[in-house]
């Protein structure tokens, strides 16, 4: 059974439910992305095809099936646990690590730079929790700022549509850490008070922040600067970073070409650490 | 290449989950309720992964799961669940009852992709 095409007047009804619902700008020729993001949400309503899902959502202002749409046609750029490989490197060498080095304080600084909707500095703590719970009697600040507001309100609500829970959560960890209210998720209390959130914008001197950090999240936002700008950041950074401490930059972001201030340990790639002088 | 059993009972919802563990390398076979599901896995050999709905007539999809549990040839198989069953409760029986992960549906194809690999049967 060949899923039907999306019709002209279907696809503008698309966009303009696109570009209300989340300012999202569906060029001209994606019928072929809506028509493969959609068909299985369509399926997945019990409803018959792609025509069907868009005459629901013309008469039917259901929550569910709009946060759906908006799922499937999100390039999402946040979630729990984002890139496997970076937290299983915060389990298995960062926090070791630092819990040797800063055993005689009894103190761990974490900053996530840009923290969008939350998800990674409740990660970080929920990894705490499940692999390092003794470092609940230390003194550990998960600091989360971020440029938007909006963002930051809605991270500090620590509630979660069902999409985004399943992004990153295995079910387990979703069973052990959140708690369900209606149809939103929300993060445990003993999870959402280790996280502290303030505003803050990267280009601005960063001040304000306290003693150095001994991890600093910085994913996947240096990539809107350009050189000069990236550069003047890993400057203010090193001053911001603990001399034995660990940054962690996006999969697709590197240092070269940028700072000297930092570099790559034993030639492994995954985090960088500032570079000893 | 890796088999998969998509149990539904909804014929729509087979065909779409169908195209995508197709497009993830899955070769797929389909059951429309948990008791043909555990009649196909005896006769096929268990697959290497069930995606399991729960809402279904005949036998329902956690008596399926506890029946695959029970039974020697089928107790290691993976199981993914995937239902309009969305409630903790609902999550944390399944869970209980030997599921290895849980979609929540409706689902995105990124969500069903993820969840194939967190149950460990997709690189």
């Amino acid at each position: 059974m060949t899923p039907k095409p999306v019709s002209s007047a279907d696809y503008e009804f698309l966009r303009e439910f696109l570009r209300r619902e989340m300012g999202h700008e569906l060029g001209d020729g994606k019928e072929y992305l809506v028509e493969s993001r959609l068909n299985p949400i369509a399926a997945s309503f019990e409803l018959d095809d792609l025509p069907g899902l868009v005459a629901r959502l013309r008469v039917n202002a259901d929550r569910l099936l709009r946060d759906a749409v908006v799922e499937a046609m999100s390039i999402q750029e946040t979630s729990f646990f984002r890139s496997g490989k970076t937290f299983e490197l915060v389990r298995a060498d960062m926090i070791p690590a630092l819990m040797r080095s800063r055993a005689s304080t009894s103190r761990l600084r974490v900053w996530c730079a840009a923290c969008s909707t939350g998800q990674e500095p409740f990660s970080v703590a929920m990894t705490i929790d499940d692999h390092f719970p003794k470092l609940w009697d230390w003194q550990v600040e998960i600091v989360a700022t971020d440029i938007s507001r909006q963002a930051l309100d809605r991270a500090a609500a620590g509630a979660y549509n069902q999409f985004e829970v399943q992004r990153g959560l295995p079910v387990q960890t979703l069973l052990k850490h959140f708690r369900q209210v209606e149809d939103r998720w929300l993060i445990a209390d003993q999870i959402r008070r280790r996280v502290k959130f303030q505003q803050f914008n990267l280009l601005d001197p960063f001040v304000g922040l306290g003693d150095p950090f001994d991890v600093i999240f910085l994913r996947s936002v240096l990539i809107y600067f350009d050189v000069a700008t990236k550069s003047a950041i890993f400057t203010k950074l090193r001053r911001a970073i603990a001399n034995d401490g660990f940054l962690v930059l996006g999969e697709a972001e590197s240092i070269i070409g940028l700072t000297d201030q930092f570099s790559i340990p034993n030639g492994e790639a995954g985090y960088y650490v500032p570079t000893r002088r | 290449m890796p088999k998969i059993l998509i149990v539904d009972d909804s014929k729509a919802t087979r065909i779409a989950i169908r195209r995508i563990v197709e497009s993830l390398g899955f070769d797929a076979d389909e059951a429309e309720n948990g008791r043909a599901a555990l009649d196909h896995c005896l006769a096929a050999g268990p697959p290497d992964c069930v995606l399991l709905d729960l809402n279904m007539p005949v036998l329902d999809g956690i008596s399926c799961l506890r029946a695959m549990r029970k039974h020697e040839r089928l107790k290691d198989c993976v199981v993914v669940v995937c239902s309009t069953n969305n409630t903790l409760p609902q999550i944390r029986e399944a869970v209980a009852a030997g599921a290895n992960e849980y979609v929540m549906k409706p689902f995105t194809v990124e969500i069903l992709t993820e969840k194939l690999r967190q149950a460990g049967i997709l690189k």
